[in-house]
C-alpha cells in the first residue's frame, strides 16, 4: 500500500522533469530488498542468540560503516580505513558498553533485541560524524595551508599548527547533533520514538528510551569524530613538524 | 663521522658556487664552534657530550665564523607518487652556499622549485636526498621548531591570525620565551616602517603592504639569523611593494641578516646584492654574483635584471 507514495513521487519527478525516476525506482527496490534481507537476518539472529554471532554481526556492521565513512573523503588518506575502523570500533564499543551495561542493564549483554538496534544507532552516528569531520578537515587543511605553514614557520609544533582546523572540523561534525538535541520532540518525533508509539508503547515509556538514545548519539558523535579527526590529522604531519603538502 | 663528512664538503660543493662564495677552498669549515649549541639539540649532545651550554647562548651571533650560514649539497626533492600519479621531481641535485650576512636570490619560471627549495632551508619540506647545513651543522640535528625561529620565513601572501597586530606579533607556542615587551614591539614596528599606533588595530583591517610588514616584524621579534623571503612583494601593488623592498634592504644592512629570497622583482634583487641563482625544472642552470663583476652574466639573468619577467604568472612553485 505504501508503494502508492512512491508512485506519487515518480509522478512529481516526471512532471517537473527532475530526472530522478530511475534512481527512485532503483531506490525503492533496494529499500524493499535490503529491509527484507535485514529482517530475515535479524529474525534468524534473534532466534539463535549466541555472543559470537552477535560479535560477527557487529563486526560486519562496523566494516560497512568504515567503508562508508572513508568513501566520503575527497582525497584518499593513506591508512584512512584503519583509522576509521579504530575510531568507529572504539567509539561504538565504549558507548555501547556503557548503554548496555549501565544504563539499560540488558542481561545477558548480547541479547540481540537490544544490542543490534542500539549498536546500529551508535554506529550510524559515529560514522556520519566521522565522515563529516574528515571531509571538513580535508577541505580546511587545503584552504588554510598557508596558515598552517605560517604557524610551523613560527616554531609551532605540527599538532599545534593543525589545532584550529581540528577544532573547526569537530565543531562541524557535532553541530547537527547538538542542534538535534535542541529541537528533539518539538519539530518532529524521533524515528525510534515514533515506532515505539505506533507499536503501542506509552509515550512516557517511549521518551525515556528516546533520552537514552539522544545522549548516546551525542556521545557517539563526539567520540567518533574526535578519534577519527585526531588520528587523520596526524597523517598529514611528519615527525619533523612538517605538513605533507602533497597529500592536500 | 660528523667531522669527516664536514671536511668533504669543500670538495663536493660545485666549483661554480664555491668560487664565488668561498674564495679559498682551503678555508673549508672545520668542526665549528660547538659550544654555541644549546643542550636541547640532543644529537649534538651525543656527539659532544662535554659541550654543554645554556640555551640563550645560541642567540649570540658568534658561531664558527667561517661556516656559511647555509650550505646546500646535492639536494633533491621528489613528491611521492601513488596509484594514480607518478613521482614528481621537484628539485634535482641543487648545491649552493650563502655566506653569513649575504644574500642569495632564486629566480626562474613558475614550477621550477624555488619555493620548495626555500622551504628546505627551514625544513618545512624534507629533501629526498642531499643535505642542508645551517651554520655548519646539518639542519636535521636541530629541533625543527628551534631551527624555524632562527630561520624565519616571509611568505607571498601575508598570514594574519585572528586578533590585533599585537596578538599577531606576540603569537608563539606555549613555553617559548622572548622579549615581547611594549617597547620592543614599538621599536620593531618602527624598524619595518609602521606606526606604533597600529599595535591595537585589528590585523584583518590592515592593507596588504602593512600586513606584509607586520609579518616581517613578527619574524624579527624572534631574532632570526636568516630570513627566507618567498615572493614577498608579488601580492602587493607597486607602491606597497616598493615599501617592502625598502624595508627588507634596510634590515639587511642594519641587522646583518642573511637572506635567501625568491622574487620576480629586479628591484629587490639589485638592492639585496649577493648571488643570483637561476633554477629551471628543479636544476641550477646559472649562477651569477652581483658583487664580483668578472663573471659572465647569463643572458636570462641579464634579461631578468633589466626588468624583464622571467616568469610571468604568479603561480607558486
Amino acid at each position: 500500500m505504501a508503494l502508492v507514495l512512491v508512485a506519487a513521487i515518480i509522478v512529481v519527478s516526471l512532471r517537473q522533469s527532475l530526472g530522478l525516476e530511475r534512481d527512485l525506482a532503483i531506490g525503492t527496490v533496494r529499500a524493499i530488498v535490503q529491509l527484507y534481507a535485514v529482517g530475515l537476518i535479524l529474525a534468524a539472529v534473534f532466534s539463535m542468540a549466541r555472543w559470537y554471532w552477535i560479535l560477527l554481526i557487529l563486526g560486519v556492521m562496523t566494516g560497512v560503516a568504515t567503508q562508508a565513512a572513508v568513501s566520503r573523503l575527497g582525497k584518499p588518506v593513506p591508512g584512512a580505513t584503519w583509522i576509521a575502523a579504530i575510531a568507529l570500533t572504539v567509539s561504538t564499543a565504549a558507548t555501547l558498553a556503557y548503554v548496555i551495561g549501565v544504563v539499560v542493564q540488558v542481561r545477558p549483554w548480547y541479547e540481540p533485541q537490544y544490542i543490534i538496534p542500539i549498536a546500529g544507532m551508535i554506529l550510524g552516528n559515529s560514522m556520519t560524524s566521522a565522515a563529516l569531520a574528515g571531509d571538513r578537515l580535508q577541505s580546511d587543511l587545503r584552504a588554510r595551508s598557508d596558515e598552517i605553514e605560517a604557524r610551523l614557520a613560527l616554531g609551532f609544533s605540527g599538532r599545534e599548527a593543525l589545532q584550529p582546523m581540528v577544532r573547526a572540523s569537530l565543531r562541524a561534525a557535532m553541530i547537527p547533533t547538538v542542534n538535534g538535541m535542541m529541537t528533539v520532540g518539538l519539530v518532529q518525533l524521533p524515528g525510534m520514538m515514533t515506532g515505539q508509539i505506533l507499536a503501542g508503547s506509552s509515550p512516557l515509556v517511549a521518551i525515556r528510551y528516546q533520552m537514552v538514545v539522544v545522549f548516546m548519539q551525542g556521545a557517539a558523535t563526539a567520540l567518533g569524530s574526535l578519534l577519527f579527526v585526531r588520528m587523520a590529522a596526524g597523517r598529514y604531519l611528519t615527525p619533523a613538524h612538517q605538513l605533507r603538502r602533497y597529500m592536500l | 663521522m660528523e667531522e669527516k663528512h664536514h671536511q668533504l664538503l669543500g670538495l663536493t660543493a660545485p666549483i661554480l658556487s664555491a668560487r664565488v662564495f668561498y674564495p679559498s677552498l682551503l678555508e673549508a669549515p672545520t668542526a665549528g664552534v660547538l659550544w654555541t649549541m644549546p643542550p636541547r639539540f640532543s644529537r649534538m649532545n651525543i656527539l659532544h657530550k662535554d659541550a654543554r651550554v645554556r640555551a640563550e647562548r645560541i642567540v649570540a651571533p658568534d658561531y664558527g665564523e667561517k661556516d656559511p650560514i647555509f650550505e646546500v649539497n646535492h639536494l633533491s626533492l621528489d613528491y611521492p607518487g601513488g596509484r594514480s600519479h607518478p613521482v614528481v621531481e621537484i628539485l634535482n641535485d641543487v648545491s649552493f652556499r650563502v655566506e653569513r650576512g649575504h644574500a642569495l636570490t632564486l629566480v626562474g619560471p613558475s614550477g621550477s622549485g624555488k619555493s620548495s627549495l626555500l622551504r628546505c632551508l627551514n625544513r618545512l619540506v624534507e629533501p629526498t636526498s642531499g643535505t642542508v647545513r645551517f651554520n655548519g651543522y646539518d639542519i636535521r640535528s636541530f629541533d625543527p621548531r628551534e631551527l624555524r625561529r632562527r630561520v624565519a620565513l616571509v611568505m607571498q601572501t601575508p598570514v594574519m591570525f585572528e586578533g590585533t597586530v599585537r596578538d599577531n606579533l606576540c603569537i608563539r607556542p606555549a613555553g617559548v620565551s622572548g622579549d615581547f615587551s611594549e617597547n620592543r614591539l614599538v621599536a620593531t614596528l618602527d624598524e619595518v616602517g609602521l606606526e606604533s599606533t597600529l599595535v591595537d588595530r585589528e590585523a584583518a583591517t590592515l592593507s596588504g603592504g602593512e600586513k606584509q610588514r607586520v609579518t616581517i616584524a613578527r619574524a624579527l621579534l624572534r631574532d632570526p639569523q636568516a630570513l627566507l623571503l618567498d615572493e614577498p612583494t608579488s601580492a602587493l601593488d607597486p607602491p606597497n611593494a616598493l615599501l617592502v623592498v625598502e624595508t627588507i634592504s634596510r634590515l639587511r644592512a642594519s641587522r646583518a641578516l642573511s637572506i635567501v629570497a625568491v622574487t620576480h622583482q629586479p628591484d629587490l634583487v639589485r638592492r639585496l646584492g649577493g648571488g643570483l641563482l637561476y633554477l629551471r625544472k628543479g636544476r641550477v642552470e646559472a649562477f651569477h654574483s652581483l658583487e664580483g663583476s668578472d663573471t659572465v652574466l647569463d643572458a636570462r639573468l641579464q634579461a631578468f635584471l633589466a626588468g624583464e619577467n622571467i616568469a610571468s604568472g604568479g603561480g607558486r612553485t
